[in-house]
């Protein structure tokens, strides 16, 4: 009885208990279900990059960049070889030189039987020289002279026994130049004599410029009835062809000859715009002129400025002490060459000047002039007479740069919505090595808004946040130690605005300003174990909402 | 939609719904069953002599989850609505949280008096699943690295899966020792079939608060016994008799257990009981295979872009990035595997204690602590029970239990009897069948004994 009431009373206990724990079926009734908000956050490293000058330099490939025994780093801007003909300086070779014999009789001379005149004599050839030019010596390594002969005796009937000599055609094996032949009293005659390894003397043996000597002896044979008049000739031309000179010796005369107009791109000032000041502290300006010709020779600077092409301004250099024309060597023998540089630098010319607005090119138009004090002056000039210069610009990084801005516009699309994301929080982390402040700002810019005159819509970068570099501190030895630097960290937040923005503009403008230490007080140096180290991360806020519908 | 909804579903009882197995105190205040032995070795069952038939006569199912129930992570609200609440479910969990299943088939159980004693035997198959996944999993995948989580480490350890699979064999014997004391001890051979145990899991990551770096530290050791040898088989190997007779009588994975118990009975109106259960291991020695993992730190702290484009010349190349893959897959997969290293794995141990009181010599009331230790872990339950019999033919208990971080459990046990032949059926948790939502825990033994001698009067 007393375990029946026992049972009754859990059995009531339990009935209650139950009621109370009664299942609920809404519990799995998933129509009934909301939306869930998947808010997770995720925070993720993108870049990790140190950008050291020794990797800049592991990596020059395009032998850009030069460094001292210090370290100092120098930019160097090389323009190609330039070649200068030498034989520009020569007087036309290749022209007709004339002789005429006549007959030096008053009337007309009539032959009753069958006889012969004999004409003798050394005359002179002239070669026709420019004025202020004289030639002395024509080396040939290859070439031909065509004789021509021009008999005109229209009463003679018989051939013309002809011999001549050229005592200044030196043939290549030191025989001087002779011929004998007949030839027809009237009717021209024309063949050519190969001066390969020839020599042409035109002193006359010494006696004179510009002249070789012609011997001759012409047999005028004629039968009885023939007549010789006052006007019967034998005209002789003699021509240099095809001609390839190893060497000329004579007065070439005060010239001018083109050597180099052109223009060097100094593309570290690439995207730098006007505002602001870059000063080098000392730039050079190398030109290195190998010279073969043996003549008094000096380089004259036509122009030298320089050019920005974003103000379209030049900026000409004044030559202060740097003598302009500049005398080079010359060579005293045949196949030499030597050497001369020309230095523009800070000391001699305005060159800081003209590079400090940031010029995207530097442009020089140089001439030589030969003989410039004027003659005469006996020189040569040899095929081995090269002529060669090389410009190359020189910018040891050293100097300041005083609020200097780069501005870049990129195209950028994001393609799609942002709703998904709540915030993101990017922080840039970097270690300045380098002696330079920068400010960076990026503008979301509509190109389309306000009937396609553009917008500005967002800025990414607050203010008071914008400083990207920090300069490192020269220490008294003027470097940076490169293991005491500190991170500096901006923080860059977006949120749904800024990213609705993002959404819109189709272009970003990036903007730096650049400042090196203490500038414009102070110039400093890169070296090239200077180096930056730069962490990008992101920490992104998503609002995921996912419908019941999509379960 | 309709199948993911109902995968939904399936993902929140699955890990809604929980144990940490094998409790037993419903069983432990029901003598009237044979087997209340294998929850104390000093009990003596009240009937004379009992016989578990083979496969029938006892199966024990119980699973699980710690972290949280199945409403802690779907709620209800005002507006009659469905919401989804993870955070809730996440602020529920503990650092480690289990979701555990435990299957246990009575193969054939002998037990009889004989004067003062009670001798038993038992041969039981066992199935002990644990897999183990730490808060940190879910705050990762719920609320991502960043946020309040910057800067701290995201501790994944203790992440995997714990299964053994084994044969015990169990020889009890009871005594009373006076009039008051009653002890009990019962050695337990036990067989290893199969096991894939975690000895070691280390695993975490860390996000640095300002550049937001990731460093992943990890370190592993998975020791598997038998596993190549199923996987074998199901991929179409053959098996000959011997290969069977090798895995169910010869095989080298071997392990002892203990159970210890005692009762005591004072003034005639309380019973003090403990009793320490599964105190042993096993040895694992065929068909072994470890997977190791050295520990070690890997930081992904962004890409260099300098690897990727030349500032100089402006070329891309995708070594610098191919090279950063590379390292990463690595360190997560280069696994060592070591062929024959044995290892050994710890049952897990309970400690039960309790008192009854006597209302009548066919009611009392009961309190019962039981304590687990699982790798290392401690977790302690109570219970308070009401238990009764009627006749010799019909016991009950039922009780009320606090486990697992979850307050409301109702246990009952009923068994009848039609002469011998003893049915019975026992959960500790009977709210899974009202408030399956409510619920962290599911459990239920049920079986038919055959029972001679009956007297269930205390």
């Amino acid at each position: 009885m007393k375990f029946t009431k026992t049972l009754g009373e859990l059995s009531v206990v339990f009935f209650f208990l139950a009621l109370f724990y009664n299942c609920e079926r809404r519990y799995f009734e998933f129509d009934k279900l909301k939306d869930v908000t998947y808010s997770p956050q995720l925070a993720l490293p993108l870049v990790n990059s140190r950008l050291g000058m020794d990797d800049i330099l592991a990596r020059n490939q395009l032998d850009l960049i030069q460094t001292d025994a210090e370290g100092l780093i120098t930019l160097v801007y090389e323009d190609n070889l330039i070649e200068v003909n030498p034989f520009q300086l020569l007087p036309p070779l290749e022209q007709k030189m004339e002789y005429s014999l006549g007959t030096g009789i008053p009337g007309t001379l009539t032959f009753n039987v069958p006889g012969s005149l004999n004409y003798a004599d050394q005359v002179d050839i002239d070669y026709p020289a420019p004025q202020d030019q004289k030639l002395r010596e024509i080396k040939l390594k290859s070439g031909k002279l065509l004789i021509e002969l021009n008999p005109s005796f229209p009463g003679i009937t018989p051939d013309i026994d002809l011999d001549f000599t050229l005592p200044g055609i030196i043939l290549a094996d030191g025989s001087t130049y002779s011929v004998s032949k007949s030839i027809p009293s009237n009717s021209p005659n024309t063949f050519t004599v190969d001066l390969t390894g020839a020599t042409v003397d035109f002193t006359k043996g010494a006696l004179a410029d510009d002249r070789f000597a012609l011997d001759y002896d012409a047999t005028i044979n004629y039968n009885a009835g023939d007549q010789l008049g006052k006007n019967d000739k034998l005209d002789y031309g003699f021509t240099l062809q095809d001609v390839e000179i190893k060497h000329v010796i004579g007065d070439f005369g005060s010239q001018q000859i083109p050597i180099a107009k052109d223009s060097l791109k100094i593309s570290i000032f690439g995207q730098v715009s006007s505002k602001g000041k870059v000063r080098l502290t000392n730039p050079k300006l190398f030109f290195e002129i190998n010279n073969g010709i043996g003549l008094p020779f000096r380089v004259l600077f036509n122009e030298l400025y320089s050019y920005n092409e974003v103000v379209d301004q030049t900026y000409p250099i004044l030559f202060q002490t740097f003598p302009n024309p500049f005398p080079i060597n010359s060579p005293v023998k045949i196949d030499d060459t030597v050497a001369t540089s020309l230095e523009v630098n800070k000391d001699n010319t305005s060159i800081i000047e003209i590079l400090s607005p940031t010029p995207k090119y530097l442009i020089y138009d140089v001439v030589g002039e030969v003989n410039p004090g004027g003659g005469p002056n006996y020189n040569f000039i040899s095929d081995e007479s090269i002529f060669k210069i090389k410009a190359r610009a020189e910018l040891p990084l050293e100097g300041f740069v005083d609020t200097l801005k780069i501005q870049d516009t990129v195209e950028f699309s994001l393609g799609q919505t942002v709703e998904e994301l709540e915030s993101a929080t990017v922080n840039i982390i970097t270690t300045n090595g380098l002696p330079l402040d920068a400010k960076l700002q990026i503008y979301l810019y509509d190109s389309k808004a306000n009937n396609n005159a553009g917008q500005v819509l967002d800025s990414l970068i607050t203010l008071d946040n914008n400083q990207i570099f920090v300069s490192g501190v020269p220490g008294a030895n003027g470097k940076i130690d490169q293991t005491t630097l500190e991170d500096q960290t901006i923080q860059v937040v977006l949120n749904q605005q800024t990213a609705q923005s993002m959404v819109t503009s189709d272009k970003m403008i990036i903007s730096a300003q650049l400042e090196t230490y203490n500038a414009p007080n102070q110039s400093i140096k890169l070296f090239n174990d200077y180096g930056l180290g730069i962490k990008i991360g992101v920490n992104l806020k998503g609002a995921i909402t996912v419908g019941s519908s999509d379960i | 939609m309709k199948s993911i909804k109902i995968t939904l579903f399936a993902f929140f009882v699955a890990f809604g719904i929980s144990t940490k197995a094998q409790n037993d105190f419903t069983l432990y205040q029901m003598r009237a069953i044979p087997q209340v032995t294998t929850v104390n070795p000093s009990a003596f069952p009240l009937s004379k002599v009992n016989i578990g038939l083979p496969v029938i006569s006892g199966t024990y199912l119980s699973f699980g989850n710690s972290g949280f129930a199945y409403s802690d992570a779907v709620r209800l609200t005002d507006d009659d609505s469905l919401e989804i609440d993870l955070d809730n479910a996440i602020d529920r969990m503990s650092d480690r949280n289990i979701i555990s299943s435990y299957t246990r088939t009575d193969l054939f159980s002998l037990g009889f008096k004989a004067a003062n004693n009670y001798f038993s035997i038992g041969i039981t198959e066992v199935f002990d699943t644990r897999f183990f996944y730490p808060r940190g999993l879910f705050e990762f995948l719920w609320f991502g690295n960043g946020g309040s989580n910057l800067g701290q480490r995201i501790s994944f350890n203790g992440l995997g899966l714990d299964f053994i699979h084994y044969r015990k064999i169990g020889l009890g014997w009871a005594r009373r020792i006076g009039p008051n004391l009653t002890v009990g001890a019962r050695f337990n051979y036990l067989y290893g079939g199969e096991a894939i145990y975690f000895s070691k899991s280390q695993l975490g990551i860390a996000t640095d608060p300002i550049d937001y770096s990731l460093t992943v530290d990890a370190g592993m050791e998975v020791n598997t016994s038998g596993i190549r040898r199923i996987s074998d088989i199901s991929s179409g190997g053959s098996v000959s008799t011997d290969d069977i007779l090798d895995y169910l009588l010869r095989g080298n994975n071997k392990g002892y257990s203990i159970d210890a118990g005692f009762n005591y009975e004072l003034f005639d109106l309380f019973n003090i009981s403990g009793s320490v259960i599964d105190l042993g291991s096993i040895n694992w020695r065929d068909d072994l295979e470890t997977y190791t993992l050295e520990g070690g730190e890997f930081t992904f702290d962004g890409v260099d872009l300098f690897s990727l484009v030349d500032p100089i010349v402006g070329e891309t190349s995708a070594s610098g990035l191919q090279n950063l893959v590379d390292s990463a897959t690595n360190f997560f997969t280069d696994f060592d595997t070591l062929p024959n290293k044995s290892f050994s794995t710890p049952l897990s141990p309970q400690i039960y204690a309790g008192v009854t009181y006597n209302l009548t010599n066919r009611v009392r009331l009961g309190v019962l602590s039981r304590s687990q230790f699982i790798k290392g872990d401690l977790s302690t339950s109570l219970s308070a029970s009401l238990s009764a019999t009627v006749g010799n033919f019909f016991s009950t208990s039922l009780n009320y239990s606090v486990y697992g971080r979850s307050l409301g459990n109702l246990g009952v046990g009923l068994s009848f009897n039609l002469a011998p032949i003893q049915i019975y059926v026992i959960t500790d948790n009977a709210f899974v069948a009202f408030q399956p939502y409510n619920v962290k825990n599911t459990h239920l033994r049920f079986g038919l004994n055959l029972t001679f001698g009956r007297d269930y009067e205390l």
